[in-house]
């Protein structure tokens, strides 16, 4: 199987199988558009992802490499948020400013599969705290005035179970 | 004397003036207590920094609106207000038309065919709500969430508790008979009488299909105008909350919150709904008090006696629409 090389914002070289590289939508493109498939001294640049977690996107695109890629039919279906499986779990065991760095840097690859799974963590981290409790997890300082607060509380009031 | 000779003199005459027991002496007026203020630098980038310390680098992460815009997209319909309630960016995302049709393609028409959904009643449809301003697109896409959306449907079957209509404002009340029953019909708002504006333009637009008129022009004039308000305000009856008694004997509608002394609105304060002396029925009592006036005492109290049943309906309920004159 070819392999590729990734190179992260930080310089370090990635060698990559390249259907594992190719899980990811932007490199696909970039490797398609650019003719760089065939070509095993090109270095593909990745800008936007650190080499920390370029690392943990490839270790997460190893393990998926069989998974069937998602399809527009998948995007439109309804997201469950308990559906994770333990070895993503495990995989997602880190720090809160790494879970978000794999946000951006799935958004940034077009990695569905990994975009979805950081997402349904944050938002599975969501669930059940109150909006102070979100603050303290997440270290967000409160920038609403109280007559805002009560407009916003008031706006999704259906959301309350009295 | 030096000038810190006659401090150090000034200072041991405000403490130390006791010979007992108890040597320190202040005067509270004397005592000056400084609040220290504290960094707060990295209040805003935390992640960004824990993202920094752990890996040892210097670049910089833009934790702002596209991480919240993808787990927003993530989110589920209940923990909408607590996500808007986080912070105003958080806020900011969920009143987005993104935001919205994300919501209703998820939970409305999954596991559905993709432009339609056959639990949901024609004005929800997805091609009936496709083009419409994002404050409509938000309440159609709610009211539909309560048509489809499992644990928002088993909340209208539970129903919704007397609580709801606490301290809300009186808009207007109706009664009509059917057959052996009156039923009484009580609309009430969730906005303050501050916003008077907004409350008359909802006064106004609740009686707009009953009105009178005999000026053709002004009545061309008015529809125009009154169709651009609903083109901006989205949904006029957000907000609204009405309560529904069913009795079976007539009680006249109680006039005194239409027609108040001092031009202000009346809030519901209290209600009570207590049990009959037979046990075989039950009452039910509103407490209304002047927005304007201070006292917490109620002005108007309202008394059902022996109602067969009510209803609590806010705008999102699939009955809603049924019972608003």
């Amino acid at each position: 199987m070819p392999n590729i090389k990734l190179q992260s914002s930080d310089e370090e070289i990635f060698d990559t199988d390249i259907q594992i590289a190719k899980c990811s939508g932007t490199i696909r493109t970039m490797l398609e558009d650019c003719g760089m498939e065939d070509d095993e001294n090109a270095i593909v640049p990745l800008p936007n992802v650190n080499s920390t977690i370029l690392r943990k996107v490839l270790t997460w695109a190893n393990y998926h490499k069989d998974d069937p890629q998602p399809t527009e039919d998948d995007e439109s279906k309804e997201k469950r948020t308990d559906d994770i499986t333990s070895w993503d779990a495990d995989f997602l065991k880190v720090d809160q400013g790494t879970l978000f760095e794999l946000i951006l840097a799935a958004n940034y690859l077009d990695i569905k599969g990994l975009l979805e799974l950081t997402c349904k963590t944050v938002a599975n981290m969501i669930k059940g705290k109150t909006p102070e409790d979100i603050r303290k997890t997440f270290n967000i300082k409160k920038d609403f005035t109280p007559a805002e607060e009560e407009q916003v509380r008031k706006e999704n009031e259906w959301c309350e179970e009295k | 004397m030096t000038f810190d000779d006659e401090n150090d003199e000034y200072i041991h005459q405000k403490l130390y003036r006791s010979r007992g027991k108890c040597a320190i002496y202040a005067r509270q007026s004397e005592v000056y207590v400084e609040v220290k203020q504290k960094s707060n630098v990295y209040a805003r980038t935390p992640v960004a920094a824990m993202a920094g310390n752990a890996n040892n680098n210097n670049s910089t992460l833009d934790i702002g609106h596209d991480v919240w815009f993808h787990i927003a997209m993530h989110l589920d319909p209940e923990d909408v207000q607590t996500f808007a309630l986080v912070c105003k960016q958080t806020a900011k995302l969920v009143n987005s038309r993104a935001f919205w049709r994300n919501m209703y393609k998820r939970h409305c028409l999954a596991g559905a065919s993709r432009s339609w959904n056959l639990e949901l009643p024609a004005q929800l449809q997805l091609e009936q709500i496709r083009n419409c301003d994002t404050k409509a697109l938000r309440s159609h896409v709610i009211e539909a969430l309560f048509h489809c959306y499992r644990p928002l449907k088993m909340r209208l079957e539970l129903g919704y508790s007397l609580d709801w209509l606490l301290n809300r404002t009186f808009m207007s009340c109706s009664q009509k008979q059917y057959q052996c029953l009156w039923i009484m019909c009580y609309t009430l708002w969730n906005q303050q009488a501050t916003a008077s504006r907004q409350l008359d333009e909802v006064g106004h637009l609740a009686q707009a299909d009953n009105d009178v008129v005999n000026d053709w022009e002004a009545l061309a004039e008015g529809d125009e105008s009154t169709a651009q308000i609903v083109h901006s305000s989205g949904n006029r009856h957000e907000g609204v909350v009405l309560l529904i008694v069913v009795c079976r004997q007539f009680i006249p509608l109680p006039l005194q919150l239409l027609y108040n002394q001092q031009q202000s609105r009346f809030r519901l304060m209290a209600t009570r709904e207590l049990l009959c002396s037979n046990m075989r029925a039950k009452n039910l009592e509103l407490d209304f008090v002047e927005d304007n006036c201070n006292s917490n005492s109620p002005s108007v109290t309202v008394k059902y006696a022996r109602i067969e049943k009510y209803k609590v309906l806010p705008w999102w309920h699939p009955d809603f629409k049924r019972f608003l004159k």
